[in-house]
This record gives structure tokens, C-alpha cells and sequence, in this order.
């Protein structure tokens, strides 16, 4: 019997190698998911600055720039257009008209929709608003050369009706060439907004990284208690060491975060400005247009029908009353903090570093655990 | 090995259920666009859009565009051009069915003489010896609008010469198309559909072996613009130049009366009823048809944005057949501002008597012709309208018309080999 006893008596299984895998297991799955989002993270907040360094912000800025410079165009040709006195002798001569500013402008223009077109972030729908924009602007300068040409032949109110036309076509509400430009600067904005990561992306981003990094640092404490308790060794170095890297691995996550703050406040930046520029522009549109109501005042003594009157009353655009600045250095200034705000934003080229010491997070974890998986290779489960 | 079957189940399945979840798809470019709030032209064209594809379930990916004619060029000639586009000139689709851009339609729409009359039939062939578009909607012009509680309705065959008109020739970016409109409804209405159908497509009206044809400097054409001269005599030109044409018809329902008669196409009611007198039609507003003024052929001038297939695709089959029909046409017009050419779209579904009488005329035996400056070359339309800005400010009209005239002659000459011929559709 008591043979028999002893053979069936069984040894108590340990249950060290199930722990031991666990342990590994977790390990290693929360190691590969910080350091994913880590490098995941940190290459899109990245990319996005890049994106907007180099694709967004000029191409908004070159819109600003199109619309500012059409509106000074067509104020210059205003201001300059030559009225007759009341003896009927050109208050100016007409060989200057429009001028050579108004031409400079009417370059700056073409080469800022250039731009636009080059930096395009809007796809499709921006590109067909450039060409929208292209077009209705060889209509404005046709009405603006055929004013030229009408007032050389002595035709002083075809000229007034084609300056008329021409800013009409300029500042006609939703459709004129003005509104046209808002709408294409409006779609470069709403593209740049989705490649921006939202408030919630970002907090969210942030927790996942932060509950990721503590849930590591934690498990790697505890290993090395458990460790402690079951091998009576006083430190694992391996998984010591890897302690260390997370610590330093740390970095990348707070730049991280760091830079997605930094981009969304360049880019906040980037749109004061451009609202900075779009007023003035309102500024020089409303001057442009209160110097056509005052060409249009001796023309149309006898009457000129229900648009000029409805224009001199409550259909010219708001006025604030400062002239335009046709050289704006404060503008240029601005453009210039804003674009080297996005500039400094982030760190770029860590992206390598980050990976390469993930990998080393990785390594040192499998590691500490080398040695007691291969005392435990044999045995049964 | 339980989870086997419903593994196999979902291998099977999936892929039927996405097999039938969409039959393709189809991009249709046009230049109504959409609003945020669901009130543009785009959205309602959607709306026909939306419900092909519940009833086809092909997907339309629609792109709307106020640069259509840019755009359409440059997809074309990348070689990418969308299934279909709707285009609002019968002359650029005329000019894309020459250098056969377009496919012909008829194997694919079925044009029963009971939805389509034969005017539409010829008109959408625009002037090839096959259908190429479809019209999604259309425009009457010929019209002249009065308010009747203050003018009463003109007899027919009204002298023009005996009220005041209203006029703005402003309309950006092509300022002076009003004025082509007047010319062209006096000249279909004095020489009838054979001498407009000469002069729109570039002949002279009679044989001629000169350099630079007459097709501008002849006695008809010559006859049209003195009559608008004389409609003008009443006129402040001033006005009449800086007037933009949506803001000529407000003296009809202003305070202090004004002119009498305006001379507009049928869309310019939604323009009156967005006028702060907010006039109705009918009560406020109402239309007569221009007057006869020589011509015994009963006509009128017609526009349509028309769509047109440039890849022969299945689902682009499917969808231009659907525009056609009847269940298609009657949806915009159902939401106001639209008018079909489709005989099967009910008057009822038109909200007012206005309308009503309009889609009447549409869809009726007269002959319709389409807008000659828009069969034009775009050089050609571009100094026609500019000559009629010269024409209302010359202080003598009638010494400045022969060499205006002049100058149109040889711009026409220079373009000779640009000029498209689409006849009128008769009955």
C-alpha cells in the first residue's frame, strides 16, 4: 500500500514559467505599444509641421497676398483713373493711366495664384477655385484695358462704364472676383484644419502616451520585486537598465506633445495674420470704392439708374476710413514671425534615435528575462 | 473547428453583400454648386442625383464648379474628362461633339415624340446628325415681363416703340449680353428662323464673294439693331450702361413707377421675387410674348444646361438615361427655379401660373432657337457684346452702326473656320 501511495503522489507544479511568461508577454506588448505610438505620434505631428511649413502656410499666404494685391490694383487704378475737369480737359494725362504700380500689382497677383497653385493643399476643389480666380482676372484687366482704350479715344463714359464694370466684377457680393479669392483662401484654411490634429485627437493622443509610459515604468518595478521574491537576486540589470532607457525614452513623447502644442499655436499665428492681412485689404477695397463713388458722381448727375444709386447708398462695401497702405511693413513682418514660429515648432530628425532606442527598450526587456526562460524551457507545463 | 462554419459564412458573404452594395460609379461636373444650407442649385441638382442613385444604387461623385468651362478643357485635354457634364452653352457642346469629345446619345436615350418635342429633339443635336445632350433644364427668353397692376397686359404684336423700357446692360463678367438678347429677338422676330440661323452661324444672308462676308453689315442685321436703336430713344444711355440687368426691372414695382416693360429670360423672376417689394408672380409680375415684328413663323429663343457623356460607361448610360426621363426631370422643377423640356413633367408641379405658362411654351410647337451669341465663336460673342456697349452710348446711333457693323465683319472673317451651325428646332 504504501508503494502504491508513493507512486501516485504527485509533485506540486510550479507555476514560476506561467508567471514568467506573463510577465514576459505584458512586458513586451506594453514596450511595443509605447514605443509604436511613440514613433507613430511623433512622425504625424512631424509630418504635419512639415506640411504646413512648406504647403500650408504659403499658400495661404500667397492667397492673402493675391486678393491684397488685386484689391491695391484696382484701388491704383481708381485713384489714378483721370476725370475730366469742368472745362473738359483730363485732369490727368492719360499715358500713365493705369500705371506702373497698378501693372507691379497685377504681376504680384499672378505670381501669388502661382503659388497657390504650387502649394495647393486643397486638391481638386482648390485647384478649380485657382482656375475660377485665373479667369475672372483676364475679365477684370480686359475691362481695365478697354477703360485705357476708351478714354485715349476721347470715350470718357465708355471708360467710366468699363472701370465700372471692372470693379463690379472685382467686388460683386459671393460672386465677384474678391469673394472668389476669399473662397479659395477659405479652402486652403478648411484643408491645413484637416490635416491638423483636433483638441480631442490630441488629448487623446497624450493620455494614451502617458497611461502607456506609466503602466511600463510600473510593470518593470514590479518585475523586479516579483523577480526579487522568487530568485532572492537583488536587481535584474537587464531590466534595471531598461528602467533607465524609459526614463530617457520619455523625451520623445514630451517632444511630442510639446510640438503638437507648438503647431497648434503657429498655426493659430498663421490665421491672425491672415485675418490681419484681410483687413487690410477690406481697408483698401472700401478706399477703391469710395473713390469710384466719386468718379461716379459727375458722370451720373443726370442719373445713372437703380445699381449706381443702390451703390451710393447702401451697396458699397463698409468703409473704416484709413487709407491703404500700398507698402505694408508691418504685414511682412508679421508673415515673417509666423512662418518662423512654424518653423521652430517640433524636432525634427529624431525619428531614427526614437527607433533605434525602442528597439534597445525591447531588447534589454527580452533580456532580463533570457536566463530564467532557459532554466524553465523543459519543463512540462 | 465549431467557429468553421461561421467563418466560411462571413468569407462567403461579405463579398456578395459588397458586390451588391454599390453597381459603380459615375463623376458628373457642373456649375451649380452647393450651400451649407441646402439652398444652392448644386443641391438641388444632387436631389436628381440622390435619387438615381436609390434606383440604380450607383454611386454619382458630383463636383460642382463655377469654372466649368476651365476645368472641363483641362480634364479633357489631360485625357480625364468626368463621365458626364452638364454644360450651360449649346456652342462649347457643339464645338466638344465636333472634335467628338462627347458620345451620341441616341442608342441610349429613347426620345418618344410624347417627352420630347421635335424643337428639343433638334435642339439637343446641336446642330450634328445625332443627339448630344440632354437638357436638365432650360430657359425661355423672348419674353417681356410687365407688372399688371400698373401696365396692362400689351396686345399681341405690340409696337415696340410705344412703351417705356426698362434696361441694364451690367451683368459681370460678360457686360453687354442683355443688349445681344434684344438684337437677337428683334432679328428672329423681323427675318424669322432662316436669316437667325444664317447670321448665328456666320453666313451672310445672301450669296457673296466679298473678302469679309456681310454677315453683320447687311440689310437684316443692319434693321435689328436700328429697331433696338429706336427702343432706346426713351432711354437714359447712361443708365442703361451701368444698370446691372438684375436691378433694371425694379422701377416695375418701386414706390415711384418707372418703366413699363422689361425684356428678360424666364429666370428673372426668382431675381424680381428676391426684391425687397418681394412682388408675386402673377399679381405683381407677368409676361407677354415678344412681339411679332414682320416674321409669321412664331418663335422664340431658348438656353438649356445640357449634359453630355464623355466616357461610355455603364453607369454613365444608366445615369444620362435616367436625366431624360420623366421621374428625373420633374424633381428640380418640383423645387422651383427649373424648367424641363420633358412633356411628361406635369404643369402641376410648377408652383405658380407663371411657370406653369412657361414650361407650356417650353414643351409646345413653336420654334425654338438657341442663343445666337452663344453659338458664336467666344472672340466673336466677346465684340459682339462690347459693340452693343458702343452702340447705346454713341451719341448718333444710326452714323456709328455701319462701321461697327464694319469691325464685327472682320472679326467674324478672322474666325470663318470657328463658326458652328445649329439650326432652329421647328415643329
Amino acid at each position: 500500500m504504501t508503494v502504491t501511495a508513493e507512486r501516485v503522489k504527485v509533485t506540486p507544479r510550479s507555476t514560476t514559467k506561467r508567471r514568467l511568461q506573463r510577465w514576459v508577454v505584458g512586458l513586451l506588448a506594453v514596450s511595443v505599444v509605447l514605443v509604436g505610438l511613440s514613433w507613430w505620434f511623433y512622425e504625424d505631428v512631424h509630418r504635419t509641421i512639415d506640411t504646413v511649413r512648406t504647403k500650408a502656410a504659403p499658400a495661404q499666404l500667397a492667397a492673402a497676398a493675391a486678393k491684397s494685391a488685386l484689391a491695391k490694383a484696382d484701388y491704383l487704378a481708381l485713384h489714378s483713373f483721370p476725370v475730366r475737369d469742368q472745362t473738359g480737359t483730363p485732369a490727368q494725362e492719360l499715358s500713365g493711366w493705369p500705371g506702373d504700380q497698378y501693372q507691379n500689382q497685377i504681376a504680384v497677383v499672378s505670381q501669388s495664384l502661382a503659388q497657390v497653385a504650387e502649394d495647393n493643399l486643397a486638391g481638386d476643389a482648390g485647384s478649380q477655385q485657382i482656375q475660377l480666380v485665373e479667369g475672372l482676372l483676364v475679365a477684370y484687366t480686359g475691362w481695365i484695358e478697354q477703360a485705357d482704350m476708351h478714354r485715349r479715344e476721347g470715350s470718357d463714359v465708355l471708360a467710366t462704364v468699363d472701370i465700372w464694370y471692372a470693379s463690379r466684377l472685382l467686388n460683386t457680393t459671393d460672386t465677384g472676383v474678391l469673394a472668389q479669392m476669399d473662397l479659395l483662401l477659405k479652402t486652403q484654411q478648411e484643408a491645413m484644419d484637416d490635416q491638423l490634429p483636433s483638441g480631442f485627437t490630441g488629448i487623446v493622443r497624450t493620455v494614451l502616451l502617458g497611461l502607456s509610459f506609466l503602466a511600463l515604468a510600473a510593470m518593470l518595478v514590479l518585475v523586479q520585486v516579483f523577480l526579487r521574491w522568487r530568485f532572492r537576486r537583488s536587481v535584474n540589470i537587464y531590466l534595471g537598465a531598461a528602467t533607465v532607457l524609459l526614463v530617457g525614452f520619455a523625451v520623445f513623447p514630451v517632444v511630442t506633445v510639446v510640438a503638437q502644442g507648438q503647431l497648434s499655436s503657429a498655426t493659430g499665428e498663421l490665421r491672425d495674420v491672415v485675418d490681419v492681412w484681410q483687413s487690410r485689404t477690406a481697408d483698401t477695397v472700401g478706399a477703391g470704392q469710395q473713390q469710384l463713388n466719386s468718379i461716379m458722381v459727375p458722370v451720373c448727375r443726370d442719373g445713372c439708374g437703380e445699381t449706381v444709386a443702390r451703390f451710393g447708398g447702401t451697396a458699397a462695401p463698409p468703409w473704416s476710413g484709413r487709407q491703404p497702405a500700398l507698402n505694408d511693413p508691418d504685414i511682412g513682418t508679421k508673415t515673417k514671425q509666423a512662418n518662423q514660429r512654424i518653423a521652430d515648432a517640433g524636432v525634427a530628425g529624431l525619428d531614427l534615435v526614437l527607433v533605434l532606442a525602442g528597439l534597445a527598450l525591447i531588447a534589454l526587456v527580452v533580456a532580463g528575462f533570457w536566463r530564467r526562460i532557459l532554466e524553465y524551457r523543459f519543463e512540462a507545463r | 473547428m465549431r467557429f468553421l462554419p461561421l467563418l466560411l459564412a462571413v468569407v462567403l458573404v461579405v463579398p456578395a453583400c459588397s458586390a451588391t452594395g454599390s453597381s459603380g460609379t459615375v463623376t458628373v461636373l457642373a456649375s451649380w454648386l452647393q450651400n451649407k444650407d441646402g439652398t444652392g442649385e448644386g443641391d438641388r441638382f444632387r436631389e436628381v442625383l440622390d435619387a438615381f442613385e436609390s434606383k440604380e444604387n450607383i454611386k454619382v461623385n458630383y463636383v460642382g464648379t463655377r469654372a466649368l468651362t476651365q476645368v472641363l478643357q483641362s480634364e479633357v485635354l489631360k485625357g480625364t474628362p468626368p463621365d458626364i457634364a452638364v454644360l450651360s452653352s449649346p456652342g462649347e457642346l457643339a464645338s466638344l461633339a465636333r472634335q467628338q469629345y462627347v458620345k451620341p446619345l441616341d442608342t441610349i436615350v429613347a426620345q418618344p415624340e410624347d417627352q420630347y418635342s421635335k424643337q428639343w429633339q433638334e435642339l439637343e443635336k446641336v446642330g450634328r446628325d445625332k443627339r448630344y445632350g440632354v437638357a436638365i433644364k432650360a430657359d425661355l427668353k423672348s419674353l417681356v415681363w410687365f407688372n399688371p397692376s400698373r401696365t396692362p397686359r400689351p396686345p399681341d404684336g405690340f409696337g415696340l416703340t410705344g412703351y417705356t423700357w426698362c434696361g441694364g446692360l451690367g451683368g459681370t463678367p460678360d457686360s453687354g449680353w442683355p443688349g445681344t438678347d434684344w438684337i437677337e429677338d428683334i432679328l428672329l422676330h423681323q427675318a424669322g428662323p432662316e436669316a437667325y440661323r444664317k447670321w448665328a452661324s456666320g453666313q451672310p444672308q445672301a450669296p457673296s464673294t466679298l473678302a469679309v462676308p456681310p454677315v453683320w453689315n447687311n440689310d437684316i442685321v443692319r434693321r435689328a439693331w436700328s429697331t433696338w436703336g429706336e427702343v432706346l430713344a426713351k432711354s437714359n444711355p447712361r443708365s442703361v450702361l451701368l444698370t446691372d440687368f438684375g436691378d433694371a426691372g425694379r422701377p416695375l414695382f418701386a414706390g415711384t413707377p418707372g418703366c413699363g416693360l422689361d425684356h428678360q429670360p424666364s429666370f428673372i423672376a426668382g431675381v424680381y421675387q428676391g426684391y425687397d417689394e418681394k412682388p408675386l408672380p402673377g399679381k405683381d409680375f407677368d409676361f407677354t410674348a415678344f412681339p411679332g415684328l414682320g416674321s409669321t413663323t412664331k418663335s422664340w429663343e431658348v438656353s438649356a444646361d445640357m449634359a453630355a457623356m464623355f466616357n461610355d460607361t455603364e453607369p454613365a448610360r444608366k445615369l444620362i438615361s435616367f436625366l431624360a426621363g420623366p421621374e428625373a426631370q420633374r424633381i428640380w422643377p418640383g423645387r422651383g427655379g427649373a424648367f424641363s423640356v420633358n412633356r411628361k413633367v406635369e404643369p402641376a408641379v410648377y408652383p405658380n401660373d407663371v411657370s406653369k405658362r412657361i414650361a407650356g411654351t417650353l414643351t409646345a410647337s413653336d420654334t425654338l432657337c438657341f442663343d445666337a451669341s452663344d453659338l458664336m465663336p467666344a472672340t466673336v460673342r466677346t465684340a459682339f457684346y462690347r459693340a452693343v456697349l458702343e452702340y447705346v452710348n454713341a451719341p448718333d446711333r444710326e452714323q456709328r452702326l455701319p462701321g461697327l457693323l464694319a469691325e464685327l465683319d472682320q472679326v467674324s472673317a478672322s474666325l470663318s473656320d470657328e463658326w458652328l451651325e445649329v439650326r432652329c428646332g421647328t415643329g
